[in-house]
């Protein structure tokens, strides 16, 4: 069973250290780009972005969707982007899905990647 | 003011004897207007944008290639900045068209005021895309991104020697140059007013424009399809007197400037408030000062730039105002023909409404195609009849950082109802803030007691105000995504507030407003704005940053954070500019009833880049070291002050300013508009931050007060909190506290001179500027 179970816990640990440097750098974005006047370990990764959690607004909105698909090489799926917007777990989660999406296409479909 | 310089008239109307354009559409008035009659627009590519997706974006820009004129200026200037060179292009035809040539007018009674969102961006942006090794460059172009420069050339190039004032409330900025014109030639403090505006289109600003999303598509269609603004670009300059100074010059007036108004919507940082309430307190207050009703306006001249949130907010302010006289008010968005000129576009506008006024023909708004759900009804197409019926005018603008004005014209005044108009109410200081490297407290104790700070210190950022000062001066503020210079500006203005003991709710609101001196853009928005677009490329540019890099962006934040919708204005010219951001609040204050209170001030950021250039400066000669500071006094009309119990501290006696050329002007104006001599002074602060005898400003104040200068206290607050461009506003504070608190040892020798005559003191506060010439403010204890 142990042995069985041992490369997924890995998989599952680099999955994990790969969200918690997203959370961080997403972190720094608010911090230093947008003035979110906390502490890294202050900012709840479940509160609203917007209106009464961090506060932030509509035209920072905008700078967080392009420092984030900077930041991470992908791009934000526009039509759902009020709700990928709630919460910085909710933004983290489909930077990731994206990340992944575009890696499983690259892998599935070399010759078309090297098109483009 | 309280006082006016013998001479001055009691009351009088403003008029124009002048108008020179250099638009998208047009060179000159004439083919400017040959446009509009014809419907013409010059909206094309941008093509002057080397990112791809920025170069396919439509422009109105002025056509290629620029005149002659222009260009050979521009060469002399090495190709920087040609919003000197286009500025003086309009405001050369303004000149000649008022027959300053032939009919001149004293050249040290004549005054610029000048209204720029963005001059000088176009250094600022070489200044962030060369090296920091390049030192000595990186402090030549820093300086030439200074946005009062386009006035210093312009008022050299045109032998103009009063004063020149630089106003900077970005889309607001030449509407306001036009309105603040007009009340210092009310109260007399000059005769002629070049006023009026510039501001050329960069890449950068259509960067900017492209990040928040408010660009259509196609040429603007204000208040119809396709939603969206178009970016424009040019210049526009009026030449304004009182009506017996242009007839004593032998001028004929072109139309009246009635009048004017301002508020903030204090909303949000880009968009306008959605119910119109702010655009429509701004348009009540230019209806109010030109003593207009609603029903009297036949035409107004929209903002409308083709944004949803605009055209939707401003089409409710329309309703507000007017009522059931917005379903016949013709109303038209000139934007269409020249698009968005940023801060030249209150003059070209109002241009538009003036040439309406003399042929009779109102301007269409063109491009239009389907009518928005929230649009005007009575909007004038090239469909529509477009004889103008009513002579009086509206034209409305509002800006970044929530600033509106609107201004009132006509041919001339309305008839006046019987009771004669209000007298002059005095104004007082009732409480001040000032945050330095001292901290925040007792300021007189500081600048008496402390040791200077450590002149050989090889790190000016050790002048920094600490972040605990910052944070408790913040206490109970909201001040969440404010950047550093927002915050610095918040703080005093709440240490302000506090100090006068005024809580800002309800209907005061609506009655305190704030203006402000300011020198640089704010140093850690304009780092995130180059950063991103050195980073990612101009066409992914950061929004947030880039509403944050105009000049009235922390003026803006602060009318959020403390409820300040009265008047919101920004005085772009470096030290100086808070003392006559002094004058011309304490005329809006003693002339207005709808205006109570006005937070006045300013802030010295220093940013890195601040300290960068201050260490550049060192190399080539002793500086004293810089310290940062933000600093804000309230002032209020003493009725009010009295009603509401709140003590008046000092009284503003008496306020002048002049040109560079005689630094002394604004002393001896203002001596003698209070009425008062030397003698009667005890004390002075100079605000310069060069020391000694033979600095500039203690020259002056030598000559003015010859021998009388040994018996006066003179203080210099940045010998003890180092020198910054807002010691203007420290010096202001400390002046009135110096007037105000008990009689203290300091100042023993004035205080046996001054107790044998009275119990009133009296400091004046002075600051000279190379570039813009002198300010002087005299304060005296209040009774």
């Amino acid at each position: 069973m142990q042995a069985q179970h041992a490369p997924a816990q890995t998989a599952l640990t680099a999955q994990l250290a790969h969200r918690t440097q997203l959370v961080d750098r997403v972190k720094q974005i608010l911090i230093e780009d947008l003035h979110v006047d906390r502490d890294p370990d202050a900012i709840d990764l479940d509160a609203p972005l917007f209106g009464t959690g961090l506060a932030l607004d509509s035209v920072d909105a905008l700078e967080l969707v392009v420092a984030s698909e900077t930041a991470f090489s992908v791009r934000l799926p526009q039509d759902t982007l009020r709700s990928s917007l709630r919460t910085l777990n909710t933004l983290v989660d489909i930077i990731i899905a994206e990340q992944q999406r575009a890696n499983s296409n690259a892998n599935s479909n070399p010759a078309e990647e090297a098109q483009s | 003011m309280a006082r006016k310089p013998a001479g001055a008239p009691a009351d009088g109307d403003i008029v124009v004897t002048g108008l020179g354009l250099l638009t998208p559409i047009g060179d000159c008035v004439q083919t400017f207007w040959a446009a509009i009659e014809e419907g013409r627009h010059g909206i094309g590519r941008l093509d002057r944008a080397i990112t791809p997706r920025l170069a396919e974006q439509v422009a109105a820009t002025l056509p290629s290639p620029w005149p002659q004129r222009i260009a050979a200026l521009l060469e002399a200037s090495d190709g920087v900045d040609p919003c000197g060179p286009i500025a003086l292009h309009a405001a050369r035809e303004a000149w000649i068209g008022a027959q300053l040539d032939s009919c001149p007018a004293p050249a040290n009674r004549i005054a610029l005021v000048l209204g720029t969102a963005s001059g000088g961006i176009g250094s600022r942006s070489r200044y962030e895309n060369t090296a920091p090794t390049e030192s000595a460059s990186r402090h030549l172009l820093i300086e030439q991104s200074r946005a009062h420069r386009p006035a210093a050339m312009v008022a050299a190039a045109l032998g103009i020697e009063g004063p020149r004032l630089t106003i900077s409330t970005a889309c607001t900025s030449s509407t306001q140059a036009l309105g603040h014109a007009h009340d210092l030639l009310i109260a007399g403090h000059v005769d002629v007013i070049v006023a009026g505006g510039v501001d050329v289109l960069i890449e950068e600003l259509a960067a900017g424009f492209h990040a928040m999303g408010a660009m259509s598509p196609g040429p603007c269609a204000p208040f119809s399809e396709p939603v969206g603004m178009t970016l424009g670009e040019g210049a526009g300059f009026v030449v304004l007197e009182r009506r017996d100074g242009a007839r004593r010059r032998g001028v004929k007036p072109q139309c009246c400037l009635l009048g004017w108004g301002a508020s903030a919507d204090a909303f949000h940082s880009t968009a306008p408030d959605p119910t119109g309430a702010g655009m429509a307190r701004a348009i009540n207050s230019a209806l109010a000062h030109a003593r207009l009703l609603p029903e009297q306006v036949g035409y107004f001249d929209a903002h409308g730039t083709g944004t949803e949130a605009n055209d939707a907010a401003e089409w409710r302010a329309i309703k507000l105002v007017f009522g059931d006289h917005a379903q016949r008010l013709p109303v038209s968005a000139t934007k269409s023909y020249f698009g968005h000129t940023l801060g030249a576009a209150g003059i070209i506008e109002l241009a538009a409404a003036m040439l309406a006024l003399r042929h009779g023909l109102l301007p269409a708004t063109l491009n239009f195609t389907t009518k928005r759900a929230f649009a005007p009804t009575t909007l004038v197409t090239t469909e529509q009849p477009r004889h103008c019926e009513q002579p009086y005018m509206v034209t409305h603008n509002a800006a970044f950082g929530g600033a509106n004005t609107t201004l009132a014209i006509g041919p001339a005044p309305a008839p006046r109802p019987a009771a004669s108009p209000a007298t002059a109410e005095p104004v007082v200081v009732i409480g001040w803030g000032v945050l330095g490297v001292h901290g925040s407290e007792d300021l007189q104790q500081h600048l008496r007691g402390s040791a200077p700070p450590d002149s050989n210190s090889a790190n000016p950022s050790e002048l920094r105000i600490a972040e605990e000062t910052l944070r408790r001066a913040l206490r109970g503020v909201d001040a969440r995504g404010f950047d550093r210079c927002s915050k610095l500006l918040t703080a005093a203005a709440n240490l302000a507030l506090l100090d006068a003991k005024v809580r800002v709710r309800g209907p005061l609101r609506d009655r305190i407003g704030i203006m402000v001196g300011a020198n640089r853009l704010p140093w850690d928005s304009a780092d995130s704005f180059w950063g991103a677009t050195r980073a990612r490329g101009l066409d992914r540019a950061s929004a947030p940053a880039f509403s944050r890099i105009v000049m009235n962006a922390a003026a803006g934040a602060c009318s959020r954070a403390l409820s300040l919708r009265g008047p919101l204005s920004v005085l772009a010219e470096g030290l100086g500019g808070s003392l006559r951001a002094a004058l011309l609040g304490t005329e809006m204050l003693a002339h207005r009833s709808d205006l109570d209170l006005l937070l006045i001030g300013s802030v010295f950021e220093l940013g890195p880049g601040m300290c960068e250039d201050l260490a550049f400066q060192r190399l080539h000669g002793p500086k004293p070291p810089a310290g940062e500071t933000a600093a804000v006094v309230l002032l209020a009309r003493r009725s009010f002050a009295q009603e509401h119990e709140l003590q008046a501290r000092a009284l503003i006696a008496a306020a002048a300013l002049g040109g560079p050329a005689d630094p002394a002007t604004s002393l001896q104006q203002c001596l003698a508009s209070a009425r008062c001599t030397t003698t009667q002074v005890d004390t002075v602060y100079l605000a310069g931050f060069d020391e000694g005898p033979e600095a500039l400003d203690h020259a002056v104040l030598q000559r003015v007060f010859g021998d009388d200068l040994q018996r006066v206290a003179i203080h210099r607050p940045a010998a003890v909190l180092g020198g910054s461009e807002a010691m203007d506003a420290v010096a202001l504070a400390a002046a009135c506290q110096s007037v105000c608190g008990p009689l203290r040892a300091h100042s023993a020798t004035a205080c046996r001179d001054s107790a044998s005559r009275a119990s009133s003191r009296r400091a004046l506060i002075y600051a000279a500027n190379e570039l813009t010439g002198s300010s002087t403010v005299l304060v005296q204890t209040a009774v």
